[in-house]
């Protein structure tokens, strides 16, 4: 629409009705698209109920496949921004035992840095991203699905143990079953009954 | 309520001023309230102050819900809908907010004026809702200088916005005001001239009521419409008109006196609360006004195609059946206008001076001319 005269000369009559048939053909042909965008079928997610779909590489919150975890602390080591908090004790026969696997979105910047190096590919980036929260100190999320010891786990440690006993005591004969060798080459009688007493 | 039983008393009185020859009729002629003395001319005011006040309440709320429904398609999205049905409540539920809202008034305001100006912009509106007949009877005041009166309370409501602009004490809402005062002199002649077309060609009536009676008939009852017995000139004035009503109701693209990307909100900045929101109703109630004066001068009133006219003057049915095509009408021209607001960017001052001066005006003096020639 151009409705002063001023950008190409003087406003004539043939301006004046061009100008006339510009509006209204420009008018009609906007109010054509208008109409038909009012007829389109909306884009709208309403969003609490419907959600957009993410593409498959969407960095979201992450999720922690916990049983594969190895608590070998390389995601902690890796996050630039030290998000995540890792505490737990090593028991006999591999069994940890969790007291915390957080994440502190306050800071995480979903770079993703911590899910490349893990050996046992067990954390990941999920496609959750919704994280409202009332309170700042609810962001850091706890993304332990551990649910304590199991009857299971503590068979394993006792078994460790008893494997660990046995050994030792297997290495303590063996150690003292050398001494003996040992003493028995010596030239002393005394102590070769010494050495059978204990055996 | 005081304002609006002084408009109405206002119109009243309007209504009376009738030469013996006229046939005044109105929705209580039977009853003939406004004639008695005492009680029942009292309910009978009641009772009209009461058809206004609900007709221009509810109005604004369904075209408020239209406009946002309306402009979230066009920008294909969704539109309140959480509030009842089809968020029908939503403008009800931002209504109860305002009036609960602090209504603030500046320090430095003029409080008189800042206090009366909103009242001032909803009184023209109200006082015309009096005068429009939806149908042969279905009129308050059916006053035979109608659209003189129309006219005259539609630049009322440029004063309040002058007023309330001037009271704030603020830049942005003079600025707004002033807009507004430049705006009102470029639109009102070529709206004065199509107004002057419409009389001429519905020989010499003022009355809103015969304007509509008159265009009765002809060919399939569409004949006789203004803009159809008369194509080559009412046409052209029927868009000028309609293009000045815009620019009366300050609706894009001529919403220079709230301009809200340059000028905050314009005349209304400095208002909150209720009185914040009576600028708001009186926005969609004078949409509904003018859209409805456009209909009755040149679609035909409350004729329907193929229904002859005799028809609907008289009856029930009559009656149900031309308040609708009133209506309807009505509010297709309000859709119009939202339309056009979701489709025209604002223009600027200089633009809408060039607009009205060289443009609406010559326009409408020839569609005058050629009318003239036209009905002799
Ligand atoms: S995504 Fe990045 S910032 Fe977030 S925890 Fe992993 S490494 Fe740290
Ligand atoms: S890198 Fe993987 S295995 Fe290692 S502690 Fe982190 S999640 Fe567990």
């Amino acid at each position: 629409m151009n409705f002063t005269s001023t950008p190409t000369g003087p406003l004539g009559l043939s301006r004046w009705l061009r100008n006339i048939v510009d509006t209204v053909r420009t008018t009609v042909i906007g109010m054509s698209i208008t109409i038909k965008y009012f007829f389109t079928k909306p884009v709208t997610y309403e969003y609490p109920e419907q959600r957009m779909p993410v593409a498959p590489r969407y960095r979201g919150l992450h999720y922690l496949e916990q049983d594969i975890c190895i608590a070998c602390r390389v995601c902690e080591k890796a996050c630039p921004i030290d998000c995540i908090e890792i505490r737990f004790e090593r028991h006999p026969g591999n069994v940890n035992e969790w007291f915390e696997f957080s994440l502190d979105y306050n800071k995480c910047m979903h770079c993703e840095l911590c899910c490349y190096p893990c050996p046992v590919d067990c954390i990941h980036m999920g496609r959750e991203y919704s994280l409202v929260k009332y309170d700042r100190s609810e962001l850091i999320v706890d993304l332990m699905a551990w649910d304590g010891m199991r009857d299971k786990d503590h068979v394993t440690i006792q078994a460790a143990i008893d494997k660990k006993k046995k050994k030792a005591e297997e290495a303590a004969a063996k150690k003292a079953a050398q001494a003996a060798k040992a003493a028995a080459d010596e030239p002393s009688a005394e102590d070769e009954n010494e050495g059978e007493d204990e055996e | 309520m005081s304002v609006t039983s002084v408009c109405l008393e206002l119109g009243a009185s309007l209504g009376h001023v009738q030469d013996g020859s006229y046939d005044s009729r109105g929705l209580f002629k039977d009853w003939d309230w406004f004639g008695r003395e005492g009680l029942w001319g009292f309910v009978g005011m009641a009772l009209s102050l009461a058809i206004i006040v609900g007709v221009c309440s509810v109005v604004p709320i369904l075209f408020v819900w239209v406009e946002r429904r309306g402009s979230g398609r066009i920008h294909q999205r969704k539109g309140p809908n959480r509030v009842g049905p089809f968020g029908l409540l939503q403008t009800l539920a931002d209504g109860i907010k305002l009036m609960f809202k602090e209504d603030i008034i500046p320090a430095n305001a003029s409080r008189f004026l800042f206090m009366i100006a909103p009242g001032l912009v909803l009184a023209g509106v109200f006082a015309a809702f009096a005068l429009l007949p939806l149908s042969s009877t279905g009129v308050i005041v059916d006053a035979p200088l109608g659209i003189y009166i129309i006219a005259a309370v539609l630049s009322l409501e440029v004063i309040g916005v002058i007023m309330a602009g001037w009271a704030s004490n603020n830049k942005w809402a003079i600025l707004g005001a002033m807009r507004e005062a430049a705006q009102m002199i470029s639109y009102e002649v070529p709206m004065g001239l199509c107004i002057l077309l419409a009389i001429i060609c519905h020989d010499g009536e003022l009355s809103l009521r015969a304007m509509s009676e008159n265009q009765a008939g002809g060919f399939l009852n569409v004949g006789n419409w203004l803009i159809f017995s008369n194509p080559l000139f009412a046409f052209p004035a029927f868009v000028i008109f309609f293009i000045a009503c815009l620019a009366n109701t300050k609706r894009a693209p001529f919403d220079l006196p709230e301009a809200e990307s340059e000028l905050v909100s314009g005349f209304h900045t400095e208002y909150s609360g209720i009185r914040f929101s009576f600028f708001f109703l009186e926005e969609y109630a004078s949409m509904f006004l003018v859209s409805a004066v456009t209909v009755m001068m040149f679609l035909g009133g409350w004729n329907i195609p193929f229904v002859p006219g005799e028809m609907l003057t008289g009856g029930f049915v009559g009656e149900v059946l031309a308040i609708g095509s009133t209506l309807v009408k009505t509010f297709f021209l309000v859709w119009v206008m939202i339309w056009v607001r979701w489709t025209l960017p604002r223009i600027r001052v200089d633009q809408v001076m060039t607009l009205c001066y060289k443009y609406l005006t010559p326009l409408a003096f020839l569609c005058l001319l050629g009318s003239c020639f036209w009905e002799a």
